[in-house]
């Protein structure tokens, strides 16, 4: 029997190998899903969504997120602000762990992922023929910002930190901590490098993305934490001078999303309300943070509107719990609410310390009412005209508390920046030690990496 | 194109028709056993010729001759070949009798994928499982039949949750990254099939990984074969380093249609229970905690501070996981042919409950069907099989388990009216809860496979195989309002349902030619081939949320909000070109060379191709003249020795691209790009070299059979993610480390006949292996990021851990400060503790006395593994009240009391400052890492056949019944639940009992 058939079976199954069998087989395109670093900068829309990742980053975990793992609340626990009920009890009990997963991914990697990928950008941006120079420009200082405001976290938070500037991992991995003022020589570069590739316009209307007012604000805090007082306030009046567009407004408002003192507020992950609000807002028993009865008790007048406003209360039969409410909204579907990152009180309040250390009085007094009358406190230019300078300073660190708790661990640097961690922290924590100031860097950084040390108490 | 299948379907029926058409030149007989039973199967054939034709099943057959005289040759695999001259009309009847070969077991084909050997001429080291040991084992999973029986191959069951994961290990762990690639390759018919798991992560957290393999019948496999050494595995070039799993399922025999079916149903139960606290020593533990601390209970404290009746006492792990599963299997199949063609055409139907409450379960159904056309003579000669199989599984979203330890005095589940009780909305647990959070996912899986060969000309024979193989999963977990307490005030956005997707699918192509000649006293084989391979997978999780009731949470159309939680989409090609040349000298020498050269798209450009190859010999002693005078005891004498080079390729797809990935959410409502990884475009493939000498001996008749063998397998070229410091963004890049790391072990495997009568015989197996790892280098280890890992000279299983003790005076765990620095720091990490096996094995044995068969299987290992200490959420004393899982086993009451106690675990305390030294003494302390040595009866089968007289009678060929058990007693010291899986957290596997019948009509 003949099976003429298998000859040509034969001949194109050996056709079909030969066809098959040239190199091109196995060049197979990049997944759907993803692009490759190259293709990046290959258009406007690529690098932008690079850029907008950052943000998107920041607000669903991690130290920038407000919630469970941010620097808004385990600073707070930290500091005399919160309780922690569970899991959290390390961080208010300042007994760190150099394993605590907390500091390892939220505080620690989450800000250098997101100057892995700013680095990225700073480095594709000089090589971008399809971008229009006003992207480019746009684009460059806004990731020149996130790396200053990651470092400034960085360097508050552990000391002195490896300062990466490049996305070579192999000079990465090797880095040993740089100095601390090194860091913020660094995050003064940067910030000036940003300040005239951006302008006043937030793309896209919505306060979500930081314009130059946010570089101006950052750079008043950064003069303002390395005592360069003449600096800081005058970077802080650039940004209170921009009167169109920045104001003080009423306290239920100031957290609402655009509110006119917001320079810069993250926007909460799609369908969510902001982490603060969700974290924060009690409606059982606290189990995981409420703030601590003594925060609540020891330092707001009775007439201190913010102890209404921004602070509520949950009760349980004889229980009462404190709890920020500068947030209204736990979970909704309508988004009201932005991640406050930057706003206008800050810049009052350090206006009004860096006037008060270069003894101008009368025009501290001023920044600091602003804020207090707001707050239906009485103004110090009618109780106390003649207050002397060292008074001054101490009623503007107490408004600071009052006006910027459970913002970004505020309280935290404050304490810390100021030298009264330990008189404040010390007398109402019974573990406290001087070196709790820095936290520990993550054991596996160390283990990784034998040219990191560790901070002293670890 | 119409017209070619019309050729081929008319060529077959033509080659089917033509021989079976009668004719006067014929030579019929019958042909029987020594003992006179007829013997079916069996090939005549008219020397010289391409006429042949198998007896039927009462041993008859019949064969045209075109001449008047010639030579007929019988053969039948396990029987001697026998010729017998013939002239026409002389003789019209044959009556032959066969003689059995002196060994069956030295003349079995064993499958070693590309090609056949015997067991007697193989030169490489396979082992193999037949469908006679799959069939009597009450399992789901085919694994699970190889559990205990394959000398070298580790296999461990993570739960016992049906449909669950795996873990495969042959031969050690030859690569340095745990999470990278150590599965061996598995092929069912010859067909690529993945090892990776196919759930979502969702629903991990209940399988621990869904294994592809529970999507495959095992009472469909007519047998699998593992290849271990270089080789056998060689051939498979880049996919051989971890060794390869074969699967050949059913094929059609021939002869009148047999029709069979089997039914069995049993139960599983939860084999151990860990010894736990009652009530008053819980309570007791509480107490001494608060005391301890100079604390008393607070209002976050319910079971201690009377809240909780302290009178109650609630079993846990008979309320969660004390349940019996229902076991259904039935399967029914229809074989049959000619000496032409085959055919067979299965249905099956497994259907597996849990031991949880409530009304989990897996449900598998599917057919399997398989054809063979063409005989031996046949130029032409087509194999098609192909399977089918739906499971749907309807499991929770959590593994309740972990559930055991909620406190003894914890209230009830439910109220007295029968629904979730939440004590007035006063508590954050109940493990009846998840209950309502539902796991449903179905998935239906294809693996078919068609081999065409057609001989060009007598010793020259081309073949293809192509092969297609789809799996497609689809999950919905919910996670209803109705599941959450009260008292979290959750809304409508806290109902959410994750719908997934997973679709794999793959398809191969492999032309090969065949060249068999005899070369003067030695015979030679040879093999060309070229394989094509390409898989392409989707995978796809939706998280649906904002729903208005828990009733339309089936309905994604009725979320208000929709995310896309896991996305990845791969695409994987590869290609190879592969040789082997079998040289067999005088049926006493043996030589075997494999080569490959492959291709893998998961390196970058000019790193994709590399060369793999193996030589392996084989010398049976035992055919010498002078062995055979001298040592006439002696049936079988061999020695083999190969040496080769293997790889491995199992590493993500594009790992050589920086990828940036979109699908990390939107911002100011435009899409983002996010990097998942640094990029390394360098690195190429992991080498590993394989060595292996073996002795196997026969002794009297066969009667007693050893086999040691001894290998050596080094892996260099490391690839693998290197882990990098955090501070770089990413955990780790993917490189070759220029590190080596060696496996050797001794197998034992031993057979004995110790009586083989005809009413009553008695075999028995012992396999035994004694593996061993070892880091051989690593250069620059000492300031590398493994520096913690691991040491040179000792396995890759080993945990760096503290020297801790329990401070008499403090009463708290304490590590040693070895380095004397005043602080705790690596340089204190002194003790290298091993997790692992030091030896493993099964023994077997098997009685048959008339129509009665016993089979049993006792594995063991002598090893060190991971106790209670890993799981526990808290140090013994502390709890919370969101998640009171504060239970701890009774080896906690021999805790330090006061200053002066000699104890080896701390005191009971509700701080931290215990808490701490808790978590170090566990992991970096090494607690944790504790003996988990064991016996288990792993599986008992007790048959009956039934009389064939009473079955004639009404029509029934063959009919058996059997009672099987699997996992049935576990002899060990371990602390947990169970010394293999190891898990505090998972289910362990279960034990079972089926009670069955078979029958063939």
């Amino acid at each position: 029997m003949k099976y003429p058939i298998f000859k040509y079976l034969l001949l194109i199954t050996g056709l079909a190998s030969v066809q098959l069998s040239c190199k091109k087989f196995l060049e197979i395109d990049p997944p759907k899903d993803s692009l490759i670093k190259q293709t990046i900068f290959k258009s406007e829309e690529t690098a932008t969504s690079a850029l907008l990742g950052i943000y998107s980053n920041m607000a669903s975990s991690g130290y920038a997120c407000g919630g469970y793992n941010s620097v808004t609340a385990l600073c707070g626990l930290s500091a005399d602000e919160l309780i922690a009920y569970t899991a959290l009890t390390d961080f208010y009990q300042n007994q760190l762990n150099p394993a605590t997963a907390n500091i390892s991914s939220g505080l620690w990697q989450r800000p250098y992922i997101d100057i892995y990928a700013a680095n990225t950008l700073i480095e594709g941006l000089g090589d971008a023929p399809a971008l229009s120079e006003p992207v480019k420009a746009r684009l460059l200082g806004e990731s020149l910002f996130i790396r200053a405001f990651s470092y400034f976290y960085l360097v508050n938070l552990f000391g002195p930190v490896p300062l990466h500037l490049g996305t070579d991992y192999r000079a990465n991995e090797k880095a040993a901590r740089t100095p601390v003022k090194e860091v913020y020589e660094q995050i003064l570069t940067d910030l000036k490098t940003a300040e005239p590739l951006l302008t006043v316009d937030y793309p896209g209307t919505e306060r979500t993305r930081p314009n130059l007012f946010a570089v101006r604000a950052l750079l008043a805090r950064t003069y303002l934490f390395l005592e360069d007082w003449q600096q800081a306030a005058q970077y802080a009046s650039l940004v209170i001078d921009e009167k169109q567009t920045y104001d003080l407004v009423p306290l239920d408002e100031v957290f609402l999303k655009n509110s006119k003192e917001a320079i810069w507020q993250l926007m909460p992950a799609a369908g969510e309300n902001t982490r603060e609000g969700n974290l924060f807002i009690l409606t059982a028993v606290p189990t995981e943070i409420s703030l601590t009865n003594a925060f609540v008790s020891n330092g707001f007048e009775a007439i201190d509107r913010r102890r209404k406003s921004w602070i509520s209360t949950f009760s349980s039969g004889t229980d009462t719990y404190y709890y920020p409410s500068k947030y209204k909204v736990r979970s909704s579907a309508t988004i009201s609410e932005y991640s406050m990152v930057l706003r206008l009180a800050e810049q009052h309040l350090i206006r009004a310390e860096a006037r008060a250390q270069l003894n101008q009085i009368k025009p501290a007094i001023e920044d600091l009412d602003l804020i207090r009358e707001r707050a239906g406190l009485e103004m110090i230019e009618m109780t106390h005209p003649g207050i002397d300078q060292q008074d001054l300073l101490e009623a503007i660190q107490k408004e600071r508390r009052n006006e910027l708790f459970c913002e970004w661990g505020h309280r935290w640097l404050d304490l810390k920046r100021t030298g009264q961690a330990d008189a404040v922290l010390g007398s109402i924590k019974a573990d406290w030690s001087s070196t709790d100031k820095l936290y520990p860097i993550p054991q596996t950084e160390i283990n990784l990496n034998h040219n990191v040390t560790q901070n002293e108490g670890y | 194109m119409k017209k070619t299948i019309l050729t081929i379907v008319l060529a077959m029926l033509c080659l089917i028709f033509s021989l079976q058409s009668q004719n006067q030149d014929t030579i019929t007989g019958t042909i029987y056993t020594q003992d006179r039973k007829p013997l079916p199967g069996v090939t005549i054939k008219i020397m010289d010729t391409d006429i042949s034709t198998t007896t039927d099943e009462n041993g008859k057959f019949s064969l045209v001759s075109k001449t008047k005289k010639g030579t007929v040759t019988f053969s039948y695999t396990g029987y001697e070949t026998q010729s017998m001259d013939y002239i026409m009309g002389r003789e019209d009847k044959f009556k032959i009798f066969m003689r059995e070969l002196r060994s069956q077991l030295q003349e079995v084909e064993i499958n070693a994928g590309y090609y056949t050997v015997k067991e007697r001429e193989r030169t490489g080291s396979i082992s193999r499982v037949s469908a006679e040991t799959i069939e009597k084992q009450p399992i789901s999973n085919p694994l699970q039949a190889l559990q205990g029986r394959i000398p070298g191959m580790e296999i461990i069951q993570q739960t016992g949750v049906p449909g669950g994961g795996f873990k495969v290990q042959i031969r050690g762990r030859s690569s340095i990254n745990p999470a990278i690639g150590n599965d061996p390759l598995y092929l069912i018919d010859g067909v690529p099939y993945p090892s990776v798991k196919l759930s979502s992560n969702g629903a991990d957290l209940m399988t621990r990984g869904v294994n592809p393999l529970s999507s495959i019948n095992p009472g469909d496999i007519q047998s699998i074969e593992i290849l271990k050494d270089a080789d056998a595995t060689a051939i498979y070039g880049s996919r051989g380093a971890n060794g390869v799993v074969l699967i050949t399922t059913k094929k059609g025999k021939s002869g009148k249609p047999a029709f069979s079916a089997r039914f069995s149903q049993g139960g599983s139960k939860v084999d151990q229970r860990l010894e736990l606290l009652n009530t008053s020593q819980y309570l007791q533990m509480r107490q001494e905690s608060f005391k301890n601390d100079g604390l008393s209970p607070q209002a976050t404290d319910p079971d201690a501070n009377g809240t909780w009746d302290p009178a109650r006492y609630t079993d846990w792990q008979q309320e969660l996981i004390g349940g019996t599963s229902g076991m259904t299997t039935a399967e029914i199949s229809l074989n049959g042919g000619n000496e032409n063609s085959s055919y067979l055409i299965s249905g099956n139907y497994y259907r597996e409950g849990t031991v949880f409450p409530g009304n989990s379960g897996f449900s598998r159904g599917g057919i399997h069907s398989s054809l063979t056309i063409g005989s031996e003579a046949d130029p032409f000669r087509l194999s098609f099989s192909g399977g089918y199989n739906h499971v749907a599984s309807k499991l929770l979203s959590t593994d309740l388990t972990p559930y055991i330890f909620l406190a003894p005095n914890a209230p009830d589940t439910y109220t007295t009216s029968g629904k979730l009780n939440w004590e007035n909305n006063t508590i954050y647990l109940n493990p009846m809860s998840f209950l309502q959070q539902a796991n449903d996912a179905g998935t239906d899986n294809l693996v078919s496979n068609l081999n065409l060969s057609y001989r060009i000309f007598n010793q020259l024979v081309f073949s293809t195989s192509l092969g297609y193989t789809s799996t497609r999963r689809n999950e919905l977990s919910k996670r209803p309002l109705e599941s959450y307490p009260p008292l979290f005030n959750y809304t409508a956005l806290n109902r959410v349902s994750f719908f997934s997707d997973n679709f794999n699918r793959g398809w191969i192509a492999e032309p090969q030619l065949n060249y068999k000649t005899p070369l003067g006293a030695a015979k030679l084989d040879a093999l060309l081939g070229m394989a094509f391979q390409e898989n392409t997978a989707q995978f796809q999780t939706i998280e649906a949320s904002g729903y208005s009731s828990d009733e339309l949470m089936d309905n994604i159309a009725s979320a208000a909000l929709l995310k896309t939680t896991q996305t990845s989409n791969t695409q994987y090609r590869y290609q190879a070109l592969f040789a082997r040349l079998n040289y067999n000298y005088t049926d006493k020498y043996f030589l075997n060379i494999t080569a490959r050269r492959d291709g893998s798209s998961r390196f970058g450009r000019g790193k994709q191709f590399a060369n793999f190859g193996a030589i392996g010999a084989a010398w049976l002693f035992s055919e010498e003249s002078l062995v055979k005078t001298a040592l006439p005891f002696l049936s079988l004498g061999k020695l083999r020795m190969s040496y080769g080079i293997t790889g491995n390729d199992q590493i993500p797809d594009y790992g050589y691209l920086e990828l940036w990935d979109s699908s990390s959410g939107t911002y100011q409502g435009k899409p983002t790009l996010t990097p998942i990884r640094i990029a390394n475009p360098d690195y190429g493939w992991e080498t590993n070299r394989k060595a292996e000498a073996a002795l196997q001996l026969g002794f009297f008749h066969d009667r007693l059979n050893l086999e040691i063998a001894y290998y050596r397998n080094r892996s260099s070229n490391q690839l693998t993610g290197i882990p990098l410091p955090l501070s770089t963004a990413f955990g780790s890049i993917q490189a070759n480390l220029p590190a080596k790391v060696q496996n050797t072990g001794l197998e034992f495997d031993v057979n004995l006949k110790l009586i083989s009568k005809p009413e009553f015989q008695w075999s028995a197996n012992l396999n035994l292996t004694i593996p061993r790892n070892k880091l051989l280098s690593y250069p620059g280890l000492e300031s590398s990021t493994n520096a913690m890992n691991y040491t040179i000279g000792q396995p890759l299983s080993i945990r760096k851990s503290y020297h801790v003790y329990v401070d008499s005076q403090t009463g708290l765990y304490t590590m040693e400060d070895k380095n004397g620095n005043g602080i705790m720091d690596q340089g204190d990490r002194y003790l290298d503790k091993f997790i692992g096996q030091n030896y493993y094995g099964g023994l077997q044995s098997s009685f048959r006395y008339k129509n009665f068969n016993l089979d049993l299987l006792v594995s063991f290992s002598s090893q060190t593994g991971i106790n209670y200490m890993t799981a526990q959420l808290y140090s013994p004393g502390l709890s919370f009240i969101n998640s009171p899982l504060a239970n701890q086993p009774t080896v906690v009451m021999n805790r330090w009391q006061q200053p002066g106690d000699q104890s080896s675990v701390q005191k009971f305390s509700t701080g931290f400052d215990a808490y701490i030294p808790y978590l170090y003494a566990s992991s970096d302390g090494g607690l944790s890492i504790t003996d988990a040595s064991y016996i288990r009866l792993k599986h008992v089968s007790l048959s009956c056949q039934l009389p064939s007289r009473w079955l004639s009678a009404i029509g029934i060929r063959e009919a058996a019944i059997s009672l099987q058990g699997q996992n049935l007693f576990t002899f060990s010291d371990y602390i947990g639940l169970d010394p293999e899986s190891q898990s505090q957290s998972n289910l362990p596997p279960l034990r079972t009992l089926t009670l069955g019948i078979k029958t063939t009509f």
